[in-house]
């Protein structure tokens, strides 16, 4: 089993590519890979409970463990009791922690 | 961690363009943290990164000096790399892709900055643990 890590920089309200990216990881995971998600940047923003995306709900509900990177959530004054109950706050520390472990790091 | 563990960076975006750079500078400070050696690969706008005369300016919208702006500098924030490297023991190398300087007239870079070319790249993720990609998407 590989492990993956992939950052998602983009948001599925501006950028047409994110829900292909969501559904990468999900095929990862369906394929029998361990497979986590770090939202960064603007990508914090579907995180919020609020947020409409089906392919992000989609995303949530598969085994993919999804994260948000905790300055990008204070950056946009997110808070942690303001997003959906499957994101979990991380730290930048995590994709070191991931490169360092072998872990397969992916960029979008 | 592994002892010595060394990561290299590749990146590609200009500086004072986007929030992949300050993402990207992130990322290094905390693999120093980690005690990891570090690699860089700046190729296409980000071989102005390191460029040597970038300079601070004021806001006279806002009626600020240059100090009272404090206008973050990307050589600013490498040659600080470069600094907490030297204090943590680790390793910190930097490579500009040499033909995307030439293309961009970015030839006196701060020092401790290098000048290759893609082949280096491939020399740093050879010798690395792990290597990240950061492409420019918009």
């Amino acid at each position: 089993m590989n492990h993956y890590l992939i950052i998602q920089s983009q948001d599925p309200f501006t950028q047409a590519r994110a829900p292909h990216h969501y559904a990468l990881a999900q095929s990862l995971d369906r394929a029998g890979n361990s497979v986590r998600l770090l939202l960064v940047q603007h990508g914090v923003s579907v995180a919020h409970r609020a947020a409409s995306s089906p392919a992000f709900d989609e995303l949530l509900n598969s085994g993919v463990h999804v994260f948000a990177d905790e300055h990008a959530l204070a950056e946009r004054n997110l808070r942690a009791q303001e997003l959906h109950a499957n994101v979990n706050i991380a730290g930048i520390e995590m994709v070191i922690q991931a490169l360092l472990s072998g872990d397969r790091v992916i960029w979008h | 961690m592994k002892e010595g563990q060394t990561l290299t960076f590749a990146f590609m975006d200009p500086p004072f363009e986007s929030a992949r750079t300050s993402t990207f500078f992130r990322l290094l400070d905390a693999a120093l943290d980690a005690g990891a050696n570090v690699n860089v690969f700046a190729y296409e706008g980000a071989v102005a990164l390191s460029f040597a005369h970038q300079s601070a300016h004021g806001n006279s919208i806002h009626g600020r000096d240059a100090g009272e702006e404090a206008h973050p500098l990307s050589r600013e924030w490498i040659a600080a790399l470069q600094r907490k490297a030297a204090h943590c023991g680790v390793q910190f190398q930097w490579i500009n892709c040499g033909l995307c300087v030439d293309e961009r007239g970015v030839n006196e870079v701060i020092d401790g900055c290098g000048r290759g070319s893609p082949a280096d790249l491939w020399k740093f993720a050879s010798a690395a643990d792990n290597t990240l990609v950061i492409g420019t998407r918009d």
